[in-house]
């Protein structure tokens, strides 16, 4: 197993009464792409606070480069070897894009230029342009040049594909890919844009309630699970749900949508027993595997 | 570079105060300018009061404007909208060294304005000096309402830190001329009558009393800016 840039064991954070966090457990192998997944307000920007050290939980743990991220004087260190971008995307509205890298660049002694240089070009970012006057996907372009020239080794992106153009995400999810293979940065980010996160992430976790529903490799959980159908000639049965390895059922009609986790072939040679019933196998997408752990429509036929 | 940040943020406040400044002092110096000329130590009784109300707005204005916009903002939420202050703490710059920053450059903007309405216009309007001792009181003074504004600034939004400083202060004023504040926690123990207009003499206790309790509330609201949830 690699070496974990990030790991979370038992984070637990409320706001009043409400659980934000509530025991989560993440582990970030080094030199991942990791797709952070959840629904609105499953925790995901409070767990990205907590490791740049915005918020204080109440327990559990969480460390970067081995090091505690609730540990002020080793907040500096780390801070200074990530690169960051916000949920919001705001930035100071009085300066421009040259004014804003300026200020940038002294708090990064590991600076390079010619990063800069070429995202500037690439981004097409006007540098006189004050940042009030830009769009939301500029800010972003923006923020993730200054999070990429300072040689980050590890990216936290919130929602970095917010307020892009196709063209834009396009360019972005390339450009991370690029910056992963060939400076191995590891890159931890958010995202409710589950294809854009299919296409470069070969990590994910998903999340739900300020828990870890589902974490790991992307294609061994894409291995794992198959989506089988199940066509029957007369009623379906009702208790396909109780199938060992059966993780969801959802029926139409005559037609039974079956998500299977683990012994599919023995699942499937139970189900051929049915009488008269024709099965298919697929495999299953990011967003079907998203929606069976957070969108709760498990129903037993 | 946070110096320059902190000066880009505060510095149309100022140009707001010495506005401010000319309209307050205008209207009594074209009074009197008008009419028989009085001695000038008459026209200073009219234009100190002025000018220390000022002083306290300056104080409260960009204690705000100083910190808020760029650091402190409530806490508690899950949900973004805290403008530039997560990029801003995502910096690898402690917190202290944020609020420390604002602060000096808050603290010097509010003196430099307050020389302006304490010795600069007195002595352009009416060629009158005030005493030394009078500008290190109201100085210390207004160091106390700067402190007050910036606690109060680490758990209220801008709206309800510059309401909640105005009558707080307005209020601590009115209850120390009434007497009612006993003079150890009386930021304004040198503020009163007769004012020490052209005294020499420096009031130690009454400059040392709001220093020490500006930096009470300076180290509560480190305290608090340390330990918040952002």
């Amino acid at each position: 197993m690699s070496e974990a840039v990030i790991e979370i064991e038992g984070l637990r954070k409320s706001f009043g009464s409400h659980a934000a966090l509530d025991g989560l457990d993440l582990r970030v192998p080094a030199g991942s792409v990791f797709g952070f997944l959840g629904r609105n307000g499953a925790g995901k920007t409070t767990t990205i606070k907590h490791l740049l050290g915005l918020i204080k939980a109440d327990r559990g743990s969480a460390r970067i480069f081995g090091q505690p991220v609730a540990d002020p004087s080793t907040g500096i260190g780390i801070r200074r070897r990530i690169g960051f971008v916000t949920e919001d995307k705001d930035l100071y509205p009085y300066m421009t894009v040259d004014g804003l890298i300026r200020f940038t660049r002294p708090f990064f002694p590991g600076w390079q230029h010619d990063l800069e240089q070429r995202y500037l070009n690439l981004f097409e970012l006007p540098r006189g342009k004050r940042i009030s006057q830009l769009s939301k996907g500029m800010r972003s372009k923006l923020m993730l040049l200054l999070a990429i020239s300072h040689g980050a080794e590890l990216l936290v992106l919130d929602e970095p594909m917010d307020g892009l153009d196709p063209p834009g995400v396009e360019l972005v999810l390339r450009e991370l890919v690029a910056i992963a293979a060939e400076q191995a940065t590891t890159i931890f980010f958010s995202s409710h844009q589950l294809p854009d996160v299919e296409q470069i992430a070969d990590h994910v976790a998903i999340i739900d309630g300020g828990k870890t529903l589902l974490s790991g490799d992307l294609d061994d959980l894409k291995m794992h699970y198959q989506r089988l159908s199940l066509v029957c000639s007369d009623e379906p049965p009702s208790d396909v749900g109780r199938i060992d390895g059966v993780v969801s059922v959802r029926r139409n009609g005559r037609m039974l949508s079956i998500l299977v986790n683990r012994d599919v072939e023995a699942v499937v040679a139970q189900l051929r027993r049915l009488p008269g019933v024709a099965i298919e196998r697929f495999p299953v997408t990011l967003k079907e595997l998203f929606l069976e752990h957070v969108g709760n429509s498990k129903c037993s036929g | 570079m946070l110096w320059l940040k902190a000066w880009l943020e505060t510095r149309w406040k100022m140009v707001w105060m010495v506005l401010m400044c000319v309209l307050a002092f205008g209207a009594p110096l074209a009074v009197f300018s008008s009419g028989p000329i009085h001695h000038p130590q008459q026209l200073m009784l009219v234009l100190l009061p002025i000018s220390v109300v000022l002083c306290f707005i300056t104080a409260i204005t960009l204690a705000g404007s100083g910190i808020q916009t760029a650091l402190l903002r409530p806490g508690g939420s899950e949900k973004g909208g805290e403008g530039s202050t997560l990029f801003t703490l995502s910096l690898p710059v402690t917190r202290i060294r944020l609020f420390a920053v604002r602060t000096v450059i808050g603290v010097l903007e509010t003196l430099a304005l307050l020389t302006l309405f304490s010795f600069v216009i007195p002595r352009l309007a009416m060629n009158a000096d005030v005493g030394l001792g009078y500008f290190a009181v109201i100085v210390s003074s207004s160091l106390a309402v700067y402190a007050i504004s910036a606690c109060i600034s680490t758990f209220c939004d801008e709206g309800w830190r510059y309401r909640g400083s105005v009558v707080i202060v307005a209020l601590l004023f009115v209850l120390a001329t009434a007497g009612k504040v006993p003079r150890p926690i009386n930021i304004f123990r040198g503020i009163g009558v007769p004012l020490p207009l052209v005294a020499q003499q420096i009031p130690w206790l009454a400059i040392a009393t709001p220093c020490i309790l500006a930096l009470l509330f300076f180290g509560a609201a480190l305290l608090i800016i340390r330990r918040r949830d952002y």
